[in-house]
């Protein structure tokens, strides 16, 4: 009998079957060949599969784990997991000191004039600005290089659900995009009260949403408070438009109607409260050392918090959805700390926010009892605290509606993978290499090809809908399926383009004329490639996590085979990543 | 005119597949051969072709800007309201407007070209239209007296209202879509959707029957690189093809799977005919100035002119500007963004005039809401009730349909500091564009399920009559 490395869906999900006399039936295999080489141990001999290494159970977990739990992980990260378990990795993760873009920022501006020298440019047109492609360098290179995958993974979640977004002003500035995307990363396992806070006061939402120099009103000017954010961090960021239960289903009134949150009234009043921010600092200027309220982003500085000119903070008491009347006098910023505080203990919060992270990190749609239990822990972590991220983000991934066999196999469960999650999974699970290790990705073709790259989406509603519903069989099981909005007869071909530049090419094309591209590191993957199966064995670990089908399994292993002339080894690898990336198994996530 | 349509029991409970192709890539190429065979005897346009163009301003063009009063009494009004925000008098193009004799209207300074086409006759405006349920006044609003649209103000829920027509509630099918879905029949190409989307997934084109085939502005429809390839040497790519149609040719039951390899099966056939009739169609020679919104409107006249090829009767096109949330800095944004669409709506009125198909393209904007007419510092806010543009040979011109508000806040249609209710309904305004496309009135409720609370379907006048 001859085995292959298996895919075994019951050792799937994590549950240890004995192998021996009698077991063998639930174990199908795949052998294209009796011709092995010792030194590769994924060739599909028996001797090298049925034992304690060959038994993939625990890796394919741990590789479907890290996809939730990270922008992309390494078959040496997959091998960690299934070592030390999922729960290890999460507490080290936690404890891991985070990267930042600002950081990244500044070694990228360094490269960047250091260039400009090296190139026999002068000091008078020296580079001065960073903008939002010096972001996308930062975002790449830190993303190709750093430990704390959780974070980052919880970052790039959060960053779909507070949008602020390079299509603005901000665009001009990538320390303004920086900034706010570092605190993302700082808030990842904090309190969702300090990340709003930090989000109202930072000057980026500021200037995307626009209660950055909102003034207070003035009757005679027939002037009145901006409503941008008050309405923004009500309907996107904390409670959503209707009453919510406890697993995020709508609540009716008598009539059975859903029952609006807040009201037009309640808006303006909430906008009385975010008046009078401005930046807190000024960057280098010849002018002035103090900033001023009215200071536009070119003279402020966009990495420090916003402060409140009380001279320009409206007066008064506000009420709040129509019965929480505000403390007076107090001042703007005790003012907005209880605004904050009340919309904070909205009963909202919890499954409004926990759904979407669900549906960001796990699936498209969470079943109610799944809600529910992620929102409880929201609201009480077991010691009381209301917001813990940190107990959130455990919970959500160690669900068993995350871990186990039997929602693994649910036919409502899936979700579509989002175009920079398959592009950065795909290049940390392959393996890429760039001769200096500078991996500046302007990622600007991908954009265009594909609708994503991070911070610019076209609004503040992110690029697609929590709750778009693709036509045909997702609307008629009246299921959601946010990431086929942005999946259109465009895009669907524009990443199948984007992929075939990648097993080409390049997967990120040169900074500059002279540095060299970023390419696949795909030496391993040819010396599996004799046998097929032996290198679907890998790519069902590093990309499909155990779920390649028999049928797509077939399909590409029919295609490649056909190779056997001289450079068969690259081509085999080549059109094998080409096949099982634009696959469904791979794009549909379960 | 002819109206070949069945009759639309057809869509009730049937699935089509007109949106998702199913034959082999075979048939598309022997059906595009006939097709071509078939244009080349015949003349290369279609008397009965009709093609609605929808501009949607995203993000809520502040349109009491666009559109002004100029008469000084009206004028001094709008420029107290609008404090900051007030455009100078002596800025404003002067419109020949010949449907209201005692009122007088300017246009932004940016739009000069709108200008010229609304004075000779080929484009109109609507005065405060917006989302309703019912004729709505300050009272009824105040009051609860009548049922409101959901999510007033809200930009996501308005521009979904805008394109669907239910402003009741949140449905994913929108007007244009259903109308599709009624006038489909009229059309042979079963490949790819008569509506076409220069921007992505939308509402407005999304029907029961069909969903909208997206096109890029500049590459029109995206191939899959190295597909099909011609040199019989290039095995890579040979086996690169095999792979792709062998994993779409596979079934899945799988719901989310299903759904994948319908999309990108639907996106290979579509455009293997799409590019192929693209490529054999002739040079536009009108100029088109090197942005998106322009270079969008290009494509949408190319594809124009390739209507008989592709076995086209009706076809909605959709292109979205946006970017027009102007909270901030709106006088000096909205001065560039207007100019960036007077001139390509007159770019692309020269393009259908160079076809001969002026008349049988009609251009409608739209966008989610009017803003707030008091300023927040430098900015306007999300209101309700704005003015919108239509355009094309079919346009009865020079006129301004609907009622322009006063827009002192004392007005009997403001509300909160200076959203106005809008004065005429999105369903009058659509009502009418569907029937020219070939609805017929006993339909009109399918595709505005509101229209009879503000239309009488059984009346022989049209619903605003901007349409010759």
């Amino acid at each position: 009998m001859s085995l292959g490395i298996a895919f075994i869906s019951n050792l799937l999900c994590g549950q240890k079957i004995i192998l021996g006399a009698g077991n063998s039936a639930q174990i199908s295999t795949y052998s294209s060949s009796n011709w092995q080489s010792p030194k590769w141990k994924d060739s599909t001999s028996a001797n090298n599969t049925i034992n304690g290494q060959g038994l993939q159970a625990e890796l394919m977990n741990a590789s479907r784990f890290l996809y939730q739990a990270s922008l992309g992980s390494s078959k040496a990260e997959i091998e960690r997991v299934a070592n030390i378990g999922i729960k290890n990795w999460i507490d080290e993760q936690v404890d891991l000191k985070p990267s930042y873009t600002l950081d990244e920022l500044s070694r990228v501006t360094k490269d960047v004039v250091d260039w400009h020298y090296l190139n026999g440019g002068d000091s008078i047109d020296e580079p001065k600005y960073f903008y939002a492609l010096h972001f996308n360098y930062s975002w790449w290179n830190m993303n190709l290089k750093n430990k704390d995958e959780l974070r980052q993974r919880v970052a790039y979640a959060l960053s779909e659900l507070f949008v602020i977004s390079a299509n603005s002003d901000l665009g001009g500035y990538a320390n303004a995009m920086c900034s706010y995307y570092d605190l993302l990363i700082k808030n990842a396992f904090g309190n969702y009260f300090d990340l709003l806070k930090q989000i109202t006061y930072h000057p980026s939402m500021g200037i995307y949403l626009s209660h950055l120099n909102n003034p207070k009103t003035d009757t005679a000017r027939n002037l009145r408070p901006d409503e941008n954010y008050a309405r923004e961090i009500m309907q996107l960021f904390t409670i959503g438009l209707f009453e919510l239960n406890i697993d995020g289903s709508l609540k009716k009134d008598s009539k059975g109607n859903a029952i609006p949150t807040y009201n037009q009234r309640d808006i303006q009043e909430l906008a009385k409260i975010f008046t009078g921010m401005s930046f807190s600092e000024v960057m280098m200027n010849p002018y002035r050392d103090t900033s001023d309220f009215g200071d536009g982003l070119y003279l402020g500085d966009p990495t420090k918090p916003m402060k409140v000119f009380e001279n320009h903070h409206e007066p008064g008491p506000k009420t709040l959805f129509g019965k929480y009347v505000t403390k007076w006098p107090q001042s703007g910023n005790e003012d907005i700390d209880e605004a904050l505080t009340v919309i904070f203990n909205h009963p909202n919060v919890g499954p409004f926010v926990c759904k979407q992270i669900i549906q960001r990190l796990i699936k498209s749609n969470p079943s109610p009892s799944y809600v529910a239990r992620i929102s409880r822990i929201f609201n009480d972590d077991g010691k009381g605290v209301r917001g813990n991220l940190n107990a959130v983000i455990r919970a959500i991934l160690l669900d068993d509606e995350a871990r186990t066999c039997e929602w693994l196999e649910d036919e409502n469960n899936g979700q579509l993978r989002e175009p920079i999650m398959k592009y950065s999974h795909f290049v940390n699970a392959v393996g890429v290499e760039q001769y200096y290790n500078r991996f500046y990705n302007s990622s600007y073709d991908f954009a265009d090809k594909t609708g994503q790259i991070p911070l610019h989406a076209p609004s503040v509603f992110n690029f697609f809908s929590p709750a778009y519903q693709a036509k045909g069989e997702i609307t008629n099981h009246n299921l959601v399926s946010p990431e086929f909005q942005i999946f259109n007869s465009k895009t669907s071909i524009g990443f199948m383009n984007m992929v075939n530049n990648w097993i080409y090419d390049y997967v990120i094309y040169s900074w500059l004329d002279k540095d060299p591209p970023t390419v696949l590191l795909i030496d391993e993957l040819k010396d599996l490639s004799r046998d097929p199966e032996a290198l679907l064995n890998r790519l069902d670990l590093l990309l499909t996590h155990g779920n390649l089908t028999d049928e797509t399994r077939n399909i590409i292993k029919t295609a490649i085979s056909k190779f056997v002339d001289r450079d068969y080894r690259d081509q085999r690898v080549r059109l094998a990543l080409y096949l099982i990336t634009i696959s469904p198994d791979y794009a549909i996530f379960k | 005119m002819s109206q070949k349509y069945n009759s639309r029991r057809k869509f009730l409970g049937q699935v089509s597949c007109a949106a998702l192709g199913y034959s082999t890539i075979y048939n598309t190429l022997i059906n595009l051969k006939a097709i071509n065979a078939l244009s080349l005897s015949n003349s290369a346009l279609d008397p009965e072709y009709k093609a609605l163009v929808c501009i949607n301003l995203g993000g809520g063009n502040d349109s009491y800007n666009m559109l002004v009063p100029y008469l000084n009494s009206e004028y001094n009004a709008y420029k107290k309201t609008r404090s900051n925000l007030a455009l100078n008098k002596a800025d404003l193009l002067k419109l020949k407007i010949t449907n209201t004799p005692n009122k007088e209207y300017g246009l932004h300074p940016a739009m000069k070209e709108l200008q010229l086409m609304n004075d000779s006759g080929e484009a109109a405006f609507i005065a405060n239209v917006g989302t309703l349920l019912a004729p709505t006044t300050k009272d009824d609003f105040y009051n609860n007296k009548v049922p409101l649209p959901l999510g007033l103000f809200s930009h996501s829920d308005q521009a979904q209202h805008w394109q669907t027509g239910i402003p009741q509630s949140r449905t994913n099918i929108g007007w244009g879509g259903r109308m599709s879905d009624l006038i489909n029949d009229m059309n042979t190409n079963s490949k790819i959707s008569m509506n076409i989307s220069l921007e992505g997934s939308n509402y407005f084109e999304t029907g029961n029957d069909l969903v909208e085939y997206v096109v890029d502005p500049i590459d029109g429809a995206v191939g899959i690189t190295g597909y099909r390839p011609d040199n019989m040497y290039d095995v890579f790519n040979i086996r690169k093809t095999e792979g792709i149609d062998s994993l779409l040719t596979q079934t899945y039951t799988d719901i989310f799977k299903k759904t994948y390899t319908d999309i990108l099966r639907n996106s290979r056939d579509g455009q293997l005919q799409f590019q192929e009739a693209l490529n054999s169609a002739p040079e536009i020679k009108t100029q088109f100035t090197d942005n998106r919104f322009s270079k969008s409107l290009k494509m949408v006249a190319r594809i124009i002119s390739i209507h008989q090829s592709l076995g086209y009767k009706r076809q909605i096109f959709y292109i979205e500007y946006n970017g027009w949330d102007h909270h901030d800095e709106v006088l000096n944004n909205q001065n560039n963004m207007l100019g960036v669409v007077s001139d390509g709506l007159k770019e692309f009125r020269d393009s259908l005039v160079e076809l001969n198909l002026f008349k049988q393209v009609t251009t409608f904007n739209i966008s989610e809401f009017g803003r707030s007419l008091t300023s927040n510092g430098n900015g306007s806010d999300h209101a309700w009730g704005g003015n919108s543009f239509v355009m094309g040979g079919s346009i009865n011109g020079s006129k301004l349909y609907g009622k322009y508000p006063a827009l002192d806040l004392s007005n009997p249609y403001s509300v909160y500091e200076g959203a106005i209710i809008p004065t005429t309904s999105v369903d009058q305004y659509f009502g009418e564009l569907a029937q020219w496309m070939g609805v017929a009135n006993s339909d009109l409720p399918y595709v505005l399920p509101n229209i009879g609370s503000f239309y009488n379907i059984n009346s022989p006048s049209k619903p605003l009559g901007f349409i010759k």
